[in-house]
């Protein structure tokens, strides 16, 4: 190999260990703001630390080594939580546990990858697992993720964790609230759920909380008259 | 929460839905539960076709039987499954097959094809002069062109309609081209031989057996063209021919009378045998071939006497 080559090719292996550093950035804080655990040394892991870590001898970065997991913090599981009322005196446990985060660097992921990604979050119990692709996932294997059910699996692709999309300064503050939150909501206000304004699932920001289903989210903005003012938006 | 700053927007859901006047309430509950029913059946069949797809991935059970020769049983499987695809989840079908290195068509046990090249195109020379551009992925769907052949075959007899309203017609009865053609080599096959033992039978003309045999292969298959069959070499991408289905011979019903013109039997409709059909045998193959067919024609006319 000519030393042209070489510099080329620990040029590549930089730009890519750079780009999954963000990723792998971007992950941390997505699973931190939804409320799992995660220590501070893990949250703002710096380049170097990443490369000694992750890199693989040829200087590209190791996917199969960028796992992690996390649990759910203390609030984070109260949030979940169904408030015992007199009626239900005995609410079922919160549907939130172990987080699981995988990155994947093959060329095609489908079906094949999809169900040994299922597989081992069934097989260590994991309440939700997060599958990141270098490509798009073929449309038959996302097919898979509503037979899971009910573990969760989200996917998502490097390219669009290069940049947290919630540090932005044209996207307000997202917070989920919690059961007993969106009850009192709906109470003050004498409404139903479905009378709320509604944000998609599928929505970046939705997709970054993974938001589910019938889950409210309180937006608040800056306003230069009102100072901050609050919407609220229902999930589907 | 800080419920005091929420400004009104979360009102701006509206006024409440007017409540549907109470004689629509059956028909709008109706039509409701049929729509729920439909949504029902749809998931069903979509986690069906999801997987038949993880099942036919790993097919064929052995890699004893080539692609032309499948186990019945892996065929019958491969025909069962495929009965609710749509071409596009057939499309998924062989894009996860050649994901995990194998020839898009399911009943072969080959690795697809893997071109040597970065480059996205390849040019391919055509059949006869000139040259064509193929996508590489396109190359590299298959092990060879006789499966990818085989595929489409498969591919143009499934239907657009989702399996879910089709109704009372949900699966298409499939078939595989190596079986149809299989079918039509038979038939021609025991025709040869019907018609050679008759012209063998002839006093006049005895001929050497096995050139004849040649000539009425031949023959049969200038018959067959006439029919308005395809040669499998005029159709290289399997796309025609679908509408064709043949029996294998032996398997027509028609109740035939015992008679002692039973070589004539595949000659009757409905146990009657025309007249003329002897006679414009004869006219037809007088016209085409060689005198090969003079002696079965003199046979045929000894019958119509
Ligand atoms: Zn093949």
């Amino acid at each position: 190999m000519s030393g042209d080559q070489e510099a080329r090719q620990v040029e590549d292996a930089e730009r890519e260990l750079t780009r999954l550093w963000r990723a792998w950035r971007t992950v941390h804080e997505m699973v931190h703001d939804r409320g799992y655990e995660l220590a501070e040394e893990e949250l703002r892991i710096s380049l170097d630390d990443f490369r000694r870590q992750y890199a693989g001898v040829d200087g590209f970065p190791d996917r199969k080594k960028m796992t992690f997991s996390a649990r759910p913090s203390q609030a984070m599981l109260e949030k979940y939580s169904t408030p015992a009322t007199p009626q239900n005196p005995n609410p079922p446990p919160p549907a939130i546990g172990t987080i699981w985060v995988e990155f994947n660097g093959d060329s095609n992921v489908g079906i094949k990858q999809m169900r040994t990604f299922a597989h081992h979050i069934a097989e260590h119990n994991y309440m939700t697992g997060i599958l990141i692709t270098a490509v798009s996932i073929t449309p038959a294997a996302l097919k898979i993720i509503p037979t899971v059910l009910p573990a969760i699996m989200e996917t998502f692709l490097e390219q669009d964790l290069l940049v947290n999309i919630t540090h932005h300064e044209l996207v307000p503050k997202h917070v989920l609230l919690s059961k007993a939150e969106k009850a009192a909501l709906l109470q003050r206000y004498r409404l139903k759920e479905t009378q709320l304004p509604r944000i998609q699932v599928g929505d970046p920001v939705a997709r970054y909380l993974g938001l589910r289903r019938g889950q409210v989210v309180k937006i608040i903005r800056k306003s230069e008259t009102a100072g901050r003012y609050a919407s609220y938006r229902w999930a589907i | 929460m800080s419920a005091a700053n929420a400004s009104k927007s979360i009102l701006k859901g509206g006024p409440p839905e007017k409540r549907p006047a109470p004689q629509d309430d059956r028909s709008i509950r109706e039509t409701a539960l049929y729509h729920a029913k439909l949504i029902q059946e749809q998931k069903d069949i979509e986690l069906n076709i999801l997987e038949a797809t993880e099942r036919l991935l790993d097919f064929p059970s052995t890699d004893k039987n080539p692609a032309g020769k499948p186990s019945l049983e892996d065929a019958s499987t491969f025909k069962e499954l495929l009965k609710t695809f749509r071409p596009s989840d057939y499309d998924s079908l062989v894009e996860e097959r050649n994901i995990d290195g194998r020839c898009g068509y399911a009943l072969c046990p080959l690795p697809n094809r893997k071109e040597d090249t970065k480059a996205k195109l390849r040019i391919l020379r055509g059949n006869g002069e000139g040259f064509k551009v193929v996508p590489k992925a396109k190359l590299e769907q298959w092990c060879s062109e006789d499966c990818a052949r085989r595929a489409l075959y498969v591919r143009v007899q499934l239907s657009e309609e989702p399996a879910w309203l089709r109704g009372a017609l949900r699966g298409v009865v499939i078939d595989l081209l190596d079986e149809v053609e299989a079918r039509k080599a038979n038939a021609t096959a025991a025709e040869a031989i019907r018609s050679s033992s008759a012209s063998a039978s002839g006093p006049d003309k005895p001929r050497a057996h096995g050139a004849g045999d040649d000539i009425l292969a031949e023959a049969m298959k200038d018959l067959a063209l006439e029919r308005g069959d395809k040669r499998p070499e005029d159709n290289p991408s399997g796309l025609a021919d679908v509408t064709v289905h043949e029996k294998a011979p032996g398997s027509e019903g028609e109740p035939v009378p015992p008679s002692l013109e039973s070589q004539l039997a595949h000659l009757s409709i409905e146990g009657y045998q025309p007249r003329e059909l002897g006679t414009r045998r004869q006219r037809r193959h007088g016209e085409e071939e060689s005198d090969c067919y003079d002696s079965s024609a003199e046979i045929d006319n000894d019958y119509d006497i």
